[in-house]
């Protein structure tokens, strides 16, 4: 048998949706865990598989992968990248919610969800296809609704219904940008659309679904309210992979497919400078661990919009590096985050403290993921945040480049007044690390975020655009 | 063996591996690598490197030396050498691995920012360095040390991030990224970048308004360690780099706005330095008003002043590091350093009073020790300015820089009556209990640099320094024999002591005799901190004095202030109901909601009217 690259992608949806349907049906919850982190572990080394095929060059014809003699896959540097980045950090995430939600009713559903969340993910992500991209992202936005009402508390469903209702708003109107697509030029196959014109009506119809799902202002307000979710859960879809979907598509439609003119672009930077300076100043105030990682997520996803709008080779590379670098670091403050309201149960910055004394590895995993974050150099952030603003300034755009180091210096400000209140200053709780696996996840990405930033031209060289 | 190479590499592996090692074997391994790194130096005067290393494609990290670099990293290693020779006790609170570890990897990136001839090596050395003193100063000292940290951080990165931003925007403005040739960009038509190079520098200077977390951090910080940071590393990077722009990537004529800012760095920490009574802090701004010294020697764009204000760089971190020495030996042996509390401490420690006598004359620029000779130098090349631009900011800042120098000689006679000339010493210590010959040594070295870099500063200091800038060719108009003065100082010490020895008595000591009364005619003297308090007190200083003390001087203040008010505001209209697009939709859906079910009130009347206005409707709908 021949393998071919639409075999293993179709391998890696098999296995994952396997993992999926044991996740749910099993009535032993420990089954339901194994069979998610199996189909996740046996999903990514598809990827892996799929990703060394690419950049070996093994097979040549990899832009649109073909099954059945119907478009389904589209297979670039892009695609790849933004799938291993899922799939590793969603892996991880699984692994550290062995011991998170071990104490917990209804595991089930939790691992089938966050088992079809990755599914959904990676079919969007490799969907060459805007009807099947569509459907995809829907199925994200339910599996997040189900994820971040995951409690069924009252407080917590009426939060995951305003998230589900705002994503929903926005892929709505995202639908609407896809039919007038399809009656214009009676596709949807993202090959076939490949540099052709786009309206500015259109553009926005499908800019709204984008910033709904990656929480840009004005469509911000549901990203911190679900912090209500479990820690694991706000990890997977805050830092690496549900507001992601929004730039992912962003890139993909934006920069890779369509010709967008002069005043959308001009008109989408105002959203993501003032987006970067109002999450920033938000967070600087918040005083819920939670919502501030949330306010900082939102802030810094603007930057990768930032790379993308600008739309040159280096801010592009910048973005797509700073997805990376962002998830990696990003997961590591919440998963950190979550050690913390795990053991202490409280997540009001201004009860806690001394933290350092009682959970050194958690502090120093915490201080270096958010001096990634920040973009200090040697750590990955430095990267995509260097190339973001380098592409800023070529194209004569300074004043970005202020707003943009303007939002960094906030971001120093608020994760500095986070990591002090919460590590540092007089001890309030004598509770320690206890679960080894939570806190080998956090390791295991702030090593990454060290290493990317170390040696980034193992990633850099991969973006091929 | 690649020399330049190990000068990095060498203090880097120290500063991992102090991390494991035990605790007694700290300080020999760090005398003894310290001291290669300064031979490793030294042997980089005799040979040129040029290596590149490949990392990131683009900003490979390309390394070489000439004199200006390889002079640059003898400084940084040579009092990383002293320093390490000092801490042998240190008052590091039992933190010897990450003091000594912080020591080596400062210093392994202080030599790779000097030697890269790439822009983005240099700024993220750079900015490592910045992270590394933010360690230092969070993780060498108490636990509580934070907020001086986290100001400290917050401080130098924002100038770091003027300097990203600069950087970048040299390179996309040149199209290069090594800086090998000089750019010889005009500072009128590339201001933003000149701005935010020279913003960069100033940070790392901690020159005014960038100086405040200097004091605080120096306070809590163990005196050595400020020496290092603050008295030593700080200061040579930041002159590179100010040399750097000036010089190699643009081309500086006069500069008035920077030499303005240079005087009122004087001024403002030197009336600031007048009114401490911490040691510590004294002593930090002191380094801050030396800065502006430099900075103007500099801006004046003359070649005396580029000569001078290095060499000022020089002198003053040869004394201030002494100064910064002294008090930590102070602090030893008095356990505080409170200058309000006479101490009396010359007999306790002779050595210590000598170099610290050396030591505030250099500073105060009194001939012939080292601090006069570069600051004669700066009072040249504004004269020189004044003439050229008939500025009357140019006479300003002459005046700024004679008075600053005035009121340093004023402080330190505070300091030395405080410390060694006055009140009673408590403790019954042995001088050779507290002044260790590791101790000595190293202020030692450091006090007969003060006289030598003063004596012979035309042999060879200057000669050497304006090689370092690429002058060749220089005069200076005011020259003055040094070593006649320093002969003559002499001779007159040696009449002054005869004459006191022979011809004059010495006041005859007899118990007073007080009717059973407590003794109160020794509590008559006046503490030293009460000598200016007439400045403290005079119209318009009292003013400069009463903002300090309500912190409005402070930056960092003013800044996290208004960027507090700012996120209070964000948040007030953030939450306003017409821009929360949740809660407008939840409520137009609620009114539509409303209005139907008012429409359908269930009387026939009503939907039979509805009937007719529909058919209504399409009949309009159907003629157009």
């Amino acid at each position: 048998m021949i393998i071919t690259n639409s075999f293993i992608i179709l391998f890696s949806f098999s296995v994952l949706l396997v993992g999926t349907f044991l996740a749910r049906i099993s009535t032993y919850e420990k089954i339901s865990r194994i069979s998610s982190l199996i189909a996740l572990v046996l999903g990514l080394f598809g990827i892996i598989s799929l990703s060394f095929r690419y950049f070996s060059n093994i097979e040549s014809d990899f832009l649109m992968l073909k099954f059945k003699n119907w478009d389904i896959f589209i297979l670039d540097s892009y695609a790849l990248i933004m799938a291993l980045t899922s799939i590793i950090i969603a892996t991880l995430i699984v692994i550290y919610s062995f011991d998170y939600m071990s104490h917990y009713e209804n595991q089930s559903i939790y691992y089938f969800y966050v088992t079809l969340f990755v599914t959904s993910m990676l079919g969007l992500t490799f969907s060459g296809n805007l009807i099947i991209m569509y459907i995809c992202w829907e199925l994200t936005s339910i599996c997040s609704w189900q994820l971040i009402g995951f409690y069924r508390g009252n407080v917590h469903l009426s939060k995951a219904n305003k998230s589900f209702l705002m994503t929903l708003l926005g892929s709505a109107l995202m639908l609407v940008g896809i039919c007038i697509l399809y009656v214009e030029y009676g596709s949807a196959n993202i090959y076939e659309l490949k540099n052709k014109q786009i309206s500015d009506t259109t553009a926005l119809f499908l800019l709204s679904g984008m910033i709904a799902k990656s929480a840009q202002f004005p469509f911000h307000v549901w990203l911190p309210e679900a912090g209500v979710a479990p820690t694991p859960v706000t990890a997977l879809l805050h830092a690496a992979v549900l507001v992601k979907i929004g730039i992912y598509s962003f890139g993909r439609i934006f920069n890779f497919t369509f010709e967008i003119s002069q005043r959308f672009q001009e008109f989408t930077l105002v959203i993501f400078l003032s987006t970067i300076l109002i999450a920033g100043f938000m967070a600087l105030i918040e005083t819920d661990i939670k919502r501030i990682l949330a306010y900082s997520t939102i802030s810094q996803l603007s930057y990768v919009f930032l790379g993308f709008v600008i739309n040159i080779t280096d801010s592009i590379k910048g973005a797509i590096f700073y997805i990376l670098s962002h998830a990696l670091s990003k997961a590591g403050l919440f998963l950190s985050a979550g050690i913390v309201e795990h053991n202490v149960n409280e997540r009001d910055i201004s009860k806690l403290g001394g933290l350092i004394q009682t959970m050194p590895v958690t502090s120093i995993c915490f201080l270096i993921c958010s001096f990634s974050i920040i973009g200090f150099p040697i750590f990955s952030g430095f990267w995509g945040k260097f190339f973001i603003l380098k592409g800023a300034l070529e194209t004569q755009r300074i004043f970005v480049a202020f707003v943009a180091v303007a939002g960094s210096i906030l971001t120093l400000l608020y994760l500095m007044r986070l990591y002090n209140s919460v590590f540092l200053g007089k001890k309030k709780f004598e509770i320690k690390e206890k679960t080894l696996s939570m806190v080998l996840v956090i390791v295991l990405l702030t090593l990454f975020s060290v290493v990317v930033g170390l040696f980034p031209e193992m990633i850099l060289k991969l973006i091929k655009i | 063996m690649n020399y330049l190479l190990l000068t990095i590499l060498l203090p880097l592996t120290l500063g991992v591996l102090n991390l494991f090692f035990k605790k007694t074997k700290n300080y020999w391994i760090s005398v003894v690598g310290s001291f290669l790194c300064l031979v490793s130096a030294f042997y980089l005067l005799f040979s040129k490197y040029e290596i590149v290393l490949p990392w990131v494609k683009q900003f490979d990290i390309a390394l070489s030396n000439d004199l200006t670099s390889t002079i640059n990293v003898i400084l940084c290693c040579f009092f990383t050498f002293i320093i390490v020779i000092f801490s042998k006790e240190l008052v590091s609170y039992g933190k010897e691995n990450t003091y000594f570890s912080f020591i080596f990897l400062i210093l392994s990136f202080s030599n790779l920012l000097i030697f890269s001839k790439n822009l983005l090596i240099i700024l993220i050395s750079w900015e490592i360095l910045g992270l590394i003193i933010y360690l230092m100063i969070r993780f060498v000292t108490q636990e509580d040390n934070y907020k001086v940290a986290t100001k400290s951080l917050v401080t130098i990165a924002i100038t770091d991030f003027c300097l990203f931003v600069g950087i970048i925007l040299l390179i996309v403005k040149t199209g290069r990224y090594i800086l090998t040739e000089s750019f010889n960009l005009d500072v009128t038509n590339n201001s933003l970048i000149f701005t935010l190079l020279i913003i960069a520098a100033l940070g790392k200077l901690g020159s005014v308004p960038f100086h405040n977390w200097i004091p605080e951090a120096s306070c809590s910080l163990p005196a050595n360690v400020s020496a290092y940071v603050v008295g030593a590393i700080d200061k040579i990077i930041g002159i590179y780099w100010f040399v750097r722009v000036t010089k190699d990537i643009f081309v500086l004529k006069t500069h008035l706005f920077l030499m303005f800012l240079g005087a009122l760095t004087i001024l403002i920490a030197v009336f600031m330095a007048l009114h401490q009574h911490n040691l510590k802090k004294l002593l930090s701004y002191h380094a801050i008003s030396q800065v502006g010294y430099m900075i103007v020697g500099i801006s004046t764009g003359t070649t005396i002043g580029m000569i001078a204000g290095v060499f000022h760089m020089i002198n003053n971190i040869i004394y201030k590091t002494l100064l910064f020495l002294s008090a930590d030996m102070v602090e030893k042996n008095a356990e505080d350093v409170e200058l309000s509390k006479p101490k009396n401490l010359s007999k306790v420690l002779p050595y210590t009073f000598l170099f610290t006598l050396i030591a505030a004359v250099s500073i105060a620029g009194i001939p012939p020790f080292n601090g006069f000779v570069s600051k004669w130098m700066i009072y040249q090349s504004l004269i020189l300015s004044i003439g050229s631009t008939k500025s009357v900011v140019v006479m300003f800042v002459l005046i700024s820089a004679i008075f600053g120098s005035a009121l340093t000689l004023a402080s330190f006679v505070k300091v030395l009556h405080s410390l060694f000339l006055s009140g009673t010493q408590k403790n019954e210590i042995s001088p050779r209990k507290i002044e260790k010959f590791n101790c000595i040594l190293s202020m030692g070295m450091l006090s007969i640099l003060c006289v030598i870099f003063g004596v012979f500063a035309y042999e060879v200091p200057i000669s050497l320094v304006s090689k370092m800038v690429n002058i060749y060719s220089f005069k200076l108009s005011g020259e003055w024999n040094a070593k006649v003065a320093f002969y003559l100082l002499i001779t007159g010490l040696i009449i002054g002591s005869l004459i006191y020895m022979l011809f004059v008595d010495k006041p005859r000591k007899v118990k007073v005799y007080m009717l059973g009364e407590e003794n109160k005619l020794n509590n008559t003297t006046i503490p030293a901190t009460d000598f200016y308090l007439t400045i403290v007190e005079t119209y318009p200083f009292y003013i400069l004095y009463n903002f300090a003390q309500q912190r409005l001087l402070d930056f960092y203040n003013w800044f996290y202030g208004i960027l507090s008010l700012l996120a209070s505001l964000v948040k007030t209209v953030i939450q306003l109901e017409f821009l929360d697009v949740y809660l407008l939709g939840k409520k137009l859906i609620f009114k539509t909601g409303d209005f139907l079910s008012k429409l359908h009130n269930g009387n026939l009347h009503s939907y039979i009217s509805w009937v007719f206005l529909g058919i209504l409707i399409l009949i309009i709908l159907f003629i157009f």
